[in-house]
């Protein structure tokens, strides 16, 4: 039951968080560690928990951190194919090696040409984008399950013991009439 | 229950420890890559590193002057993923609103510390930046654990579902 009612908010959280991990200026807050991917796990705890008729247990938000890591990385895949066909296969990639390179030093002249080859080389965009997606899975999954699983502490405020949320209140019973006393035999 | 999830919460301590101390390896693994001259392969655990973080140079820690492939604070951040999960805090599960307390507390210091030198309130240190980073990562890193402790525990209780299947079928 409670399963079903994951997906909603998971759907919801996961392709916002794929969208906005994968736009070219707006990802930028990634960096920020992992900012939209943390931003996307409390946002799937917060939607879970108001629709949850009963106090949603941190194991919960464990479960629903991952469909929401999964969900991101699938759309942020699916949103990154047409943006690299924008750019040119490989392109973007390119681009960022170079400024990868600049930043690590005693690189010998040589190497660096020889890493620019590797990397301009035909079908290293997709090797690239198949390593690049399982990196990023990984990250997702951990970092929205992180996200969820504090989002859950954070938003669930009732009781784990305390009386469901659409369920009508506890009534005790009417008190029974007492007994008829016993009929007192004459002798 | 209290004394069941912490009896299983080591397995998951385990999990996810080996996942931290996976990713804190790789960072790692990039400047000594370098300094042993196997850039290509340095290159790509940075690339991987890129979509994550800024990668600035001057606000990275440097082993051997070959910078990290993340900066101080995403280094705190890790490393306190990997703390959080190998040692698991109990105090930070002593009740709900200490747990609650404990995460906005962090989240504010790593926030602050992060927003206040954009308005131009102070400048930011590498320490502080690394000290936040550590103090988030191991706040959420314990939650997380505590998370996976109860998801183990939640399942054995379920009926199974030849069970479930009599139950039905009786009412039907």
């Amino acid at each position: 039951m409670n399963e079903e009612r994951m997906l909603k908010p998971a759907l919801i959280a996961g392709v916002l968080l794929g969208i906005l991990s994968s736009l070219p200026v707006i990802s930028a807050f990634n960096c920020v560690c992992c900012a939209w991917v943390i931003g996307g796990g409390l946002l799937a705890a917060y939607l879970y928990v108001k629709d949850s008729p009963v106090p949603v247990t941190l194991g919960r938000g464990v479960l629903l951190g991952l469909l929401t890591g999964l969900i991101g990385s699938i759309v942020s895949a699916l949103f990154l194919i047409p943006l690299s066909m924008l750019t040119g296969p490989g392109m973007g990639i390119l681009e960022q090696l170079r400024g990868t390179l600049n930043q690590m030093p005693n690189v010998p002249p040589e190497t660096r040409r020889m890493i620019e080859s590797l990397y301009s080389r035909e079908g290293i965009g997709t090797a690239i984008y198949v390593v690049g997606f399982i990196f990023m899975l990984t990250l997702n999954l951990l970092f929205a399950t992180a996200g969820s699983t504090i989002g859950v502490a954070l938003f669930e405020k009732r009781k784990p013991g305390s009386p469901s949320a659409g369920a009508p209140p506890y009534e005790p019973p009417a008190p029974l009439p007492p007994p008829p006393p016993p009929p007192v035999e004459n002798p | 229950m209290r004394r069941l999830i912490r009896s299983n919460s080591r397995s998951p301590r385990t999990v996810l420890a080996a996942a931290w101390g996976t990713v804190c390896s790789l960072i790692i693994a990039a400047p000594v890559l370098s300094l042993l001259s196997f850039h290509a392969a340095s290159c790509i655990v940075r690339l991987a590193f890129s979509c994550v973080c800024h990668q600035i140079p001057e606000r990275s820690f440097a082993l051997m002057a070959c910078p990290l492939p993340v900066c101080h604070r995403c280094a705190g951040l890790y490393l306190g993923m990997l703390i959080g999960s190998l040692f698991g805090i109990e105090a930070v599960h002593r009740s709900a609103s200490v747990r609650r307390a404990c995460i906005l507390a962090a989240a504010a210091a790593i926030l602050l510390d992060a927003l206040a030198p954009a308005v131009g309130l102070w400048t930011g240190t590498a320490a502080g930046r690394f000290s936040t980073g550590l103090l988030f990562g191991t706040v959420t890193s314990s939650v997380l654990a505590r998370g996976l402790a109860e998801l183990l525990c939640d399942a054995p209780r379920r009926p199974p579902p030849l069970q479930t299947s009599i139950l039905k079928g009786g009412l039907q």
